[in-house]
């Protein structure tokens, strides 16, 4: 069962995260800011992790470069989620070596589809 | 005849305290229930997620130039600089302005950001003693040294003002310690409303809190009945004090612990102005510059940002630091006399200023007089005992009320401190202030009056605050 | 004297009841504290539980209205309203249809258009923010009827802001535009964001060429303040609008004596990659024009090098460090000429392209 991080100060994020997902059999953890997720990333270990980017201690793509730094987690994948965007922000994220950048309003179908054909790439060993 | 002056006096003096007292305690009552009205219209008008919605444009903010003045702050300076280098914000630069210290504030720099020498020209556009180098950091881009000679607080600012690249400052303590976001919170209000050009955060006293990365992560009453002493003191000053000054448009000081300005005005006034209280002496000014100019302006205070500070947990710190400050506030007062009583500076100089003078600088004398009046009636049998036990009964519980009111509004609007052990605690303060706190301020504060003529910075023991648990 | 006060009858009887007054207030105050402490710690926990109730119903129930208890106090529309904003923000599809449905299921649009007319200020002002945080369509109607009979300058600027999350048409926009003008201008963050949000609704329904004809038609509007039009143009800059770049070059020409407006065009065309106008801005009579054309000229138009020399000896201190900054990026030939400029007899030219130096240095 694949494992999702998300990692949003917004509660209802969370709770809508974990009821969709979790609905389509993945084990979901959350957390409300920066230092909280990096070191939940470390612990759960899992395979993708949905980042906002507006968030109070941290922002995204600071939690971004920090996953990348750490080598417990830099092998995992990164979506950034946020309602930012400008131009600016999406160069910055690739630039940070994230793997896809969704702007909110999202479509949570299109997203889980999203989520379903990119583990399943990123599974083969 | 000699006599009958004296009886003359003391009898003048009596009326005198009288409505001094009645003065004070009514003008503190109406500055709470301004601050409630405000505070209350703030909580409807900024709510979380508008809040956030704000801050959350990247696009939108102004850049912003950090300036702080060090001397002699070896111990603390890198820890401060690295919790600076760490704040939310899209674009700033830190001034660091090494104001001649004597122990190796320098080379603690030089080593721990690996400072090199930056050729910048500087415009020099408000006075200050000579700079002898800039530097900048290599691995930091926004950090930027000055080296000068010893010139005081103001004078440091200043150097920092001439090299700053960006329109908006903020001056702080080389030991004030920044929320993440209180830059954000701060200058964003520069962008809401053209008219801003200086305003103040609240200063939060430090003691007693545990700090993690350099953040506050948990709030807490000091340990000691002085550090407490001043968390009572400083919640009324700030939330009722300065957010009811606000509303009389008659805000005079706005810390130097932390204040955020536009630079174009600032050197429109030439500075600051090398003097013990530079902060209220430059507010002040820039009241009577605007108002002299027909300028619309506003200076604010918002109790959104928050400084944290530390208090001093020793007496004679304490003292000296009251000490400063009470001469600042006379020094500020004597340079700007035209602004006294002066109808043509409105609001600012008949309301701000006079309590300035009636309130903070006459009181202790006043206070003293009725003091020393006691002996003097009981010495003619002409004390009056019920009138003095009923009249510091009144002023003893009126005190109480407008303290207990004072921690009201904190704890309606902010809700930092979170234990009702901590509440409690703070009410008891509210009582315990007119034991002996008060009437040693007192004693410093007249103690400044008279010997104002010395000028000097003072220095204060820094209690290095390290990634410490709470102690007990 | 104070005698007589003192020696009036009822003078103790007044001080001693102010006292005891005062001493039961204090008491009163303690006591209230704390209880204000546990009902807002209390409400809080409500608040988030209700919060949390609302958001796993919208996913599992066909039907959320059926699950949730309607909303009474204030606490709870409020509790609601922040849950279904945060859904609406963050998600559309089958999720944002139905917290659309609980709004009107559980009739707390309604309310909020009622509180839109209470007394306060303040209060009326918030219903309006949490009104526009919903961007219901149906609500554009309502924002523009409270607008005509709205006194208060505050409130407008809110209900504005709801209205340009709403704006689709490039004719609404100019109304917009128009409503805009007729109140004393904000400050350009509010003016910008209110276009941004219009530029971003039309980019996520594929409409941006509405406001291509909205930029071409408010060239020549006098109803709308030139710091309003400035601020469309860098709300253009900002959200990548390219369906406004073609009309641009006719702001530049048209306002020649308005620099902010003329900043904002080069701007927002040389984020697009389109640097016509740099040459003519770089010979601009105001200083920030030519600033601006200087962040640009390093890549377009290093053969004009001897008029950005020049520029080395401009009366401006901005512009001398910028001309030598764009020298020192440009390398080269620039970069040589910089080093003369080095050792120039004009001191101030000399400071500047000595520190352009050091910050081209690898």
């Amino acid at each position: 069962m694949a494992k999702i991080l998300i990692i949003d100060d917004d509660e209802t994020i969370h709770l809508i995260g974990v009821a969709y997902l979790g609905k389509a059999g993945y084990e979901v953890q959350t957390s409300f800011d920066g230092p909280e997720g990096l070191e939940k990333a470390v612990a759960f270990q899992p395979d993708l992790v949905l980042l906002d980017i507006n968030m109070p201690k941290m922002s995204g793509f600071d939690v971004a470069k920090k996953l990348r730094e750490n080598e417990a987690t830099r092998h995992i994948p990164i979506f950034i989620m946020t309602s930012l965007k400008q131009d600016s922000n999406i160069q910055r994220g690739y630039g940070l070596g994230i793997d896809d950048y969704i702007t909110k309003p999202t479509n949570m179908a299109h997203l889980k589809l999203k989520i379903d054909k990119f583990l399943e790439k990123h599974k083969q060993p | 005849m000699k006599l009958f002056l004296l009886w003359l006096a003391v009898h003048a003096s009596q009326y005198v305290i009288f409505l001094y007292f009645l003065a004070v305690n009514t003008t503190y009552t109406a500055l709470i229930f301004l601050a409630l009205r405000d505070i209350v219209r703030h909580a409807y008008l900024t709510t979380a997620r508008v809040a956030r919605r704000q801050l959350a444009s990247e696009h939108y903010f102004k850049p912003v130039t950090v300036i702080v003045p060090a001397h002699n702050e070896a111990a603390v300076i890198t820890q401060s600089v690295q919790a600076l280098l760490n704040l939310h914000y899209p674009e700033y630069e830190v001034i660091v302005v090494n104001d001649g210290s004597t122990d190796n504030t320098l080379a603690r720099l030089k080593e721990d950001f690996k400072l090199v020498s930056s050729i910048k020209p500087v415009r020099l556009q408000v006075p200050h003693e000579d700079i002898q180098a800039v530097y900048r950091s290599a691995d930091y881009a926004n950090l930027i040294v000055i080296d000068k000679l010893n010139g005081g607080k103001a004078d440091a600012i200043n150097a920092g003002i001439n090299v700053s690249s960006y329109p908006i400052f903020c001056s702080i303590d080389a030991d004030s310690l920044l929320e993440p976001d209180a830059l954000l919170k701060s200058s964003k209000l520069f962008l809401e409303d053209d008219e801003l050009i200086a305003t103040g955060g609240i200063i939060r006293i430090l003691n007693g809190c545990t700090i993690k990365d350099g953040a506050v992560t948990e709030i807490g009453l000091p340990r000691t009945t002085l550090e407490a002493l001043q968390v009572l003191e400083y919640t009324r000053a700030f939330l009722s004090g300065r957010t009811g000054w606000n509303a009389l448009k008659s805000l005079l000081i706005i810390s130097g612990a932390f204040g955020v300005f536009r630079k174009d005005i600032v050197v429109a006034v030439n500075g600051y102005r090398k003097t013990v209280g530079e902060d209220m002496d430059l507010v002040m000014r820039l009241h009577r510059h605007c108002r002299d100019h027909k300028i619309p302006y506003k200076i604010l205070f918002v109790p959104d940002p928050v400084c944290w500070t530390q208090a001093p947990f020793k007496l004679g710190m304490l003292l000296k630091q009251r000490n400063r400050w009470h001469r600042g506030m006379i020094d500020a007062l004597l340079a700007n006399k035209a602004m006294i009583l002066n109808p043509k500076y409105g609001a600012t100089s008949l309301v701000g200023i006079s309590y300035f003078i009636f309130v903070e600088f006459l009181g202790p004398l006043i206070e003293l007089f009725g003091y020393v009046s006691i002996p003097i009636l009981y010495y003619f049998d002409m004390l009056n005992t019920r009138f003095l036990v009923m009249l510091i009964l009144l002023a003893v519980f009126w005190g109480i009320s407008i303290n207990i009111g004072a921690v009201f509004l904190d704890i309606y609007n902010f809700r930092r401190y979170k234990k009702t052990s901590d509440i409690l605690r703070l009410c008891v303060m509210s009582a315990m202030e007119f034991f002996g706190y008060r009437q040693i301020m007192l004693f410093e504060r007249l103690l400044a009056t008279l010997t104002f003529r010395k000028k000097h910075w003072g220095t204060q023991d820094r209690q290095v605050f390290e990634n410490k648990e709470k102690t007990a | 004297m104070l005698e007589f006060l003192t020696q009036s009858p009822h003078f103790y009887d007044y001080v001693t009841a102010g006292v005891l007054f005062l001493g039961v207030f204090n008491a009163c105050e303690i006591l209230f504290l704390l209880y204000n402490k546990t009902k807002v710690e209390r409400s809080e926990l409500r608040r988030g539980n209700l919060k949390r109730l609302a958001s796993t119903a919208l996913i599992t129930a066909t039907n959320p209205a059926d699950l949730l208890p309607p909303p009474v106090t204030e606490d709870e529309f409020a509790a609601y309203s922040e849950a279904i904003a945060s859904v609406l923000d963050s998600f559309e599809g089958e999720v944002a249809v139905k917290a659309c449905q609980l709004l009107t299921d559980l009739k707390i649009d309604d309310h909020y258009r009622r509180l839109a007319r209470h007394r306060t200020w303040y209060k009326r002002g918030n219903a309006i923010d949490i009104l526009s945080s919903f961007r219901l369509n149906d609500n554009k109607a309502f924002f523009l009827d409270i607008f005509r009979s709205e006194p208060s300058t505050d409130v407008k600027y809110r209900i504005l802001y709801g209205l340009s999350r709403l704006t689709r048409e490039h004719a609404e926009i100019r109304e917009l535009a128009e409503l805009l003008s007729t109140l004393p201008y904000l400050t350009a963050k509010y003016t910008e964001d209110i276009f941004f949000n219009i530029i971003s609704t039309l980019k996520a329904e594929g409409k941006e060429e509405e406001f291509g004809l909205f930029m071409k038609e408010l060239l020549d509007d006098k109803l709308v303040l030139n710091l309003v039009k400035r601020d469309c143009i860098t709300a253009c800059h900002a959200a990548s609008c390219e369906r406004g770049r073609g009309v641009l070059k006719q702001y530049y020409e048209a306002h020649a004596h308005e620099p902010e407006i003329q900043i904002a065009a080069v701007k927002a065309l040389a984020k697009m990659g389109d640097f016509a106008l740099i040459p003519q801005a770089l010979r601009h009579a105001d200083w920030r024009v030519r600033l601006t054309a200087l962040k640009y000229a390093d890549l377009c138009c290093m053969d004009m090098l001897p008029e950005i020399r020049g520029l080395l000896r401009d009366p401006s201190y901005h512009v001398r460090l910028a001309a030598g900054m764009t020298m020192a990026r440009a390398g080269g030939a620039a970069r040589a000429a910089l080093k003369e400029e080095a050792s120039s007899q004009d001191k101030f030219a000399a400071a500047a392209a000595a520190y352009a130096l050091t910050q081209g240095a690898a």
